[in-house]
């Protein structure tokens, strides 16, 4: 085990391989499976954080405010995305409703908080209390945050509401588009090799 | 070319940091991150085969049943997932029927079926083809939560659609096992470990 650089194993199919230096943003693949292993990313935490920032003011937005108004014969109905999720919860569909609300609101909001929790005290020069957990529920709740979905979802509703009624589209929906946008963004930018470097250097 | 487990050493699942076991043997936690180490996803095969399995069975009244229903003007219509798709394609709206269609109704089926191929093959320990079966996995675990969107559309109509005279709509009995096939099928795809396809490669006679 010499200093040529960190060993690390693809998570796909366990080789071990040896971190190289990369050129920005080239990806390293896995000798055996073509995996990716990892990506170079210049500046990847001030990157992301600003990512963060804007989805953070971006997601307050988009729950605030209606995401679509219904107008038929004189009357209204509106929603906004807990208002979806409430609907289902009315309607005698708790599980449901649960999943619905986990998906687009509880788990993209912990999932904001938590990476700005992370990334804003490492760039104030302070390592977090509690910064492994909030790395590992960031990770874990990854695969669970379905906003976009749920934006192809009010699209989709859009089209079949067109034909009985005028839709109105509203600022949430405008806002809810930008959150995506920016966390797409803070989790392309995102590198944890640098997030334990970074801390690795507070320590020392 | 030999891999972590080959090499006696453990990877962190959360951040992906090479351990080596404590001094005693046992597995320990990452030295990095604190998640628990594990030679493998815990009994990786047998969650896996119980949640798709499970996500198998309930995809039959999840497209059998109605998945939501309209009233208008006194007389109700429900409409099967398949039903709404036909209903979209009838009046011309042939890009969202398609979607619909897609993510609804092909992804759970297909995923369904990849799963089920990938565990097969390694239930039984296969050695072929493992480049093509982790891509297969790959695509798996990356298509899951899209077949939601049927479940987002129906709770904006539900919440929107509450007009007396217009119509109103509610959910139907297929929401429940609907939801519960996407979030099996992601269970499963989740407990699967794609580094079981490549074991039996690492045998000195596999």
């Amino acid at each position: 085990m010499t200093d040529r650089g960190q060993l690390l194993a693809c998570r796909e199919c366990d080789l071990l391989q040896r971190e190289c230096e990369l050129p920005a943003h080239r990806i390293a693949e896995c000798a055996r499976c073509g995996a990716e292993l990892f990506r170079a990313k210049p500046r990847s935490l001030d990157h992301t954080l600003a990512y963060v920032v804007g989805a953070g003011v971006l997601f307050f937005i988009a729950n605030a405010f209606p995401v679509l108004t219904l107008e038929a014969q004189g009357l209204q109905t509106t929603t906004t995305v807990l208002g979806a999720a409430q609907a289902l919860y009315d309607d005698n569909e708790r599980l449901v409703a649960i999943l619905v609300f986990m998906t687009t609101m509880l788990l993209p909001g912990l999932e904001i908080a938590s990476m700005l929790y992370m990334l804003g005290l490492l760039r104030l020069g302070r390592v977090p209390v509690r910064l492994s957990f909030a790395f590992r529920l960031v990770e874990a709740i990854k695969p669970w945050g379905m906003q976009q979905v749920f934006l192809i979802g009010v699209l989709v509703s859009l089209v079949k509401l067109g034909h009985m009624a005028t839709v109105i589209l509203g600022l949430g929906l405008y806002a809810l588009a930008g959150v995506i946008l920016m966390l797409t963004a803070a989790e392309a930018a995102y590198d944890p090799r640098a997030l334990w470097a970074r801390v690795r250097e507070l320590r020392a | 070319m030999t891999t972590a487990l080959r090499a006696g050493l453990l990877v962190c699942r959360a951040c992906e940091q090479v351990n080596r076991p404590t001094a005693d043997g046992h597995r320990g936690v990452c030295s990095r991150c604190g998640e628990a180490l594990r030679w493998r996803k815990p009994e990786s095969l047998t969650r896996s085969w119980m949640f798709l399995v499970l996500a198998a069975i309930l995809y039959i009244p999840a497209n059998v049943l109605p998945v939501l229903d309209t009233t208008q003007l006194g007389a109700t219509t429900r409409n099967t997932i398949l039903g709404g798709v036909r209903t979209l394609w009838d009046d011309g709206d042939f890009l969202i029927a398609s979607v619909i269609f897609v993510a609804s109704i092909v992804v759970p089926a297909a995923k369904i079926l990849g799963l089920g191929s990938l565990l097969l093959g390694t239930t039984a320990h296969s050695t072929w083809a493992p480049i093509a079966r982790t891509r297969l996995y790959r695509v798996v675990d990356t298509i899951g939560r899209w077949s939601m969107v049927d479940i987002f559309v129906g709770a904006v109509l539900v919440k929107l659609v509450q007009f007396k005279t217009v119509g109103e709509v509610s959910a139907g009995p297929a929401a429940l096992p609907f939801a519960a096939v996407v979030v099996l099928t992601m269970f499963a795809a989740m407990s699967f470990d794609p580094r079981l396809i490549w074991d039996p490669q690492d045998k000195p006679h596999g």
